[in-house]
């Protein structure tokens, strides 16, 4: 129970931060990080797929609401919650008897990394690409995916360290 | 029968998964059709109190800047108001028996407001505006900053509005050149935020660089000649029938902060009769 307290309450205020500060930033145009992947990714592993799922579409959709984006957030949020579970069975032996939230110590360092990856890559794929709907300026929006897959890489990496060292 | 519920039941993840995906796919499709406007205008009253709450914080950081430019605004308006007492003075247009008097196409009400939330970054950007229904805002009104034309109320709600821009690939916006009142039409496409091209401009047109690009009045949105932008570059291959046209943006977005929403003391009028 504490956990989950503990899980809305970051996710709370990760979502702040998203909208109030990271949205504001208008790095060159292409760099747009993706913050609330972080706690996207660090979803409770032993509540039902369904669940998960769900609260994808509900964090998607407050982003959209924030960033007048109807749908596109919800779109990629729920593609991370549902490969999510699917990516650990690939990644870590025994993934159906990890208990709690997905952390750099529940899963490893390694297997963390490349998970964290993989998401980042396919949530920022199916974002910039329904943003944009289309293929006309594909060289922009692959290079849009490039970097901020690359910042939010970093930036949640950024933030895992300092939750565990704290 | 069992046999297919078995299998439904086996990929209940996968069919959740897919539902859901198709039903986001529908809110971005119809993104910014009536029903997201209406839902949208509810929860406007949550995320533009959010809003404005962040920018009352922001905003003390650029009161220097934000002053400097409303001087700036003020001057030109007074130049503008001297310029008009002048014509007035030597006789124009305006005879004595109609001093005084508005034309129907130039009545406008300006409604002074604060840009409280904005995006550059995308296709479809937008602006949110601390003015809704209650200060007499409604949808498809114009919307002018210092420099020229912003874009168009998109959706209202009691004390927020939320406007398309020039910068967003669904707005057009009729246009005329200047120098000789050739028609056209302005659109924008990303990601380029100070550039929009200009369509519609047949190779017998006279356009060159730096030629002037103002708002045509053919609308109830915007009066005519609002600066749109100046052309910067004009291009036509050997068989083409259109030129392409470059322009640069009279607004820059980044710095937008005050604008005027624009009311057409006629619209209901013009509307019936069109």
């Amino acid at each position: 129970m504490q956990d989950w307290l503990k899980y809305i309450g970051l996710t709370l205020l990760v979502l702040f931060l998203q909208v109030m500060l990271v949205d504001n930033l208008h790095l060159f145009g292409v760099c747009h990080p993706y913050i609330y992947l972080w706690v996207l990714l660090m979803l409770p592993i032993d509540i039902p797929r369904w669940l998960q799922m769900f609260i994808g579409v509900a964090i998607g959709g407050i982003l959209d609401l924030f960033a007048h984006t109807p749908g596109i957030h919800m779109a990629a949020c729920v593609l991370v919650t549902y490969l999510r579970p699917l990516m650990l069975t690939g990644f870590v032996q025994d993934a159906e008897r990890l208990k709690g939230s997905v952390t750099i110590e529940t899963i490893g360092p390694d297997n963390y990394l490349r998970l964290l990856a993989l998401l980042v890559v396919t949530h920022h794929a199916l974002l910039f690409l329904l943003e944009a709907f289309t293929f006309a300026h594909f060289g922009y929006t692959l290079l849009q995916i490039l970097v901020s897959s690359v910042s939010t890489f970093l930036l949640v990496l950024l933030f895992e360290y300092v939750r565990k060292s704290t | 029968m069992r046999n297919l519920l078995q299998l439904i039941i086996r990929y209940s993840n996968f069919l959740l998964f897919l539902g859901l995906e198709v039903v986001a796919f529908i809110f971005v499709v119809r993104g910014n059709r009536y029903q997201y406007a209406t839902m949208h205008g509810a929860a406007n009253v949550v995320v533009g109190g959010m809003q404005q709450a962040h920018n009352s914080i922001v905003s003390y950081f650029r009161l220097k800047s934000d002053n400097e430019l409303l001087l700036e605004e003020n001057a030109r308006l007074h130049e503008q108001i001297m310029a008009l007492e002048n014509r007035q003075e030597a006789g124009g247009y305006c005879q004595d028996s109609t001093a005084g008097y508005i034309f129907a196409d130039r009545d406008y009400q300006y409604i002074p407001a604060r840009v409280i939330a904005y995006s550059v970054d995308r296709h479809h950007n937008y602006l949110t505006l601390n003015r809704g229904v209650r200060d007499g805002v409604t949808t498809d009104m114009g919307v002018i900053g210092k420099d020229g034309i912003v874009g168009v109320v998109q959706s209202v709600s009691n004390r927020f509005c939320v406007v398309a821009p020039v910068i967003h690939e669904g707005i057009y916006i009729s246009s005329m050149l200047q120098k000789n009142g050739y028609l056209a039409t302005l659109h924008w496409h990303a990601p380029d935020v100070s550039r929009a091209g200009l369509e519609d401009v047949a190779r017998h047109v006279d356009i060159t660089d730096g030629d002037t690009i103002v708002t045509s009045g053919m609308s109830a949105i915007f009066p005519a000649n609002i600066p749109v932008g100046v052309v910067e570059q004009v291009k036509i291959g050997e068989g083409d029938s259109y030129y392409t046209v470059d322009v640069a943006l009279a607004t820059d977005f980044h710095s937008l902060r005050t604008v005027q929403i624009l009311n057409f003391a006629h619209r209901n009028e013009l509307d019936s009769i069109q």
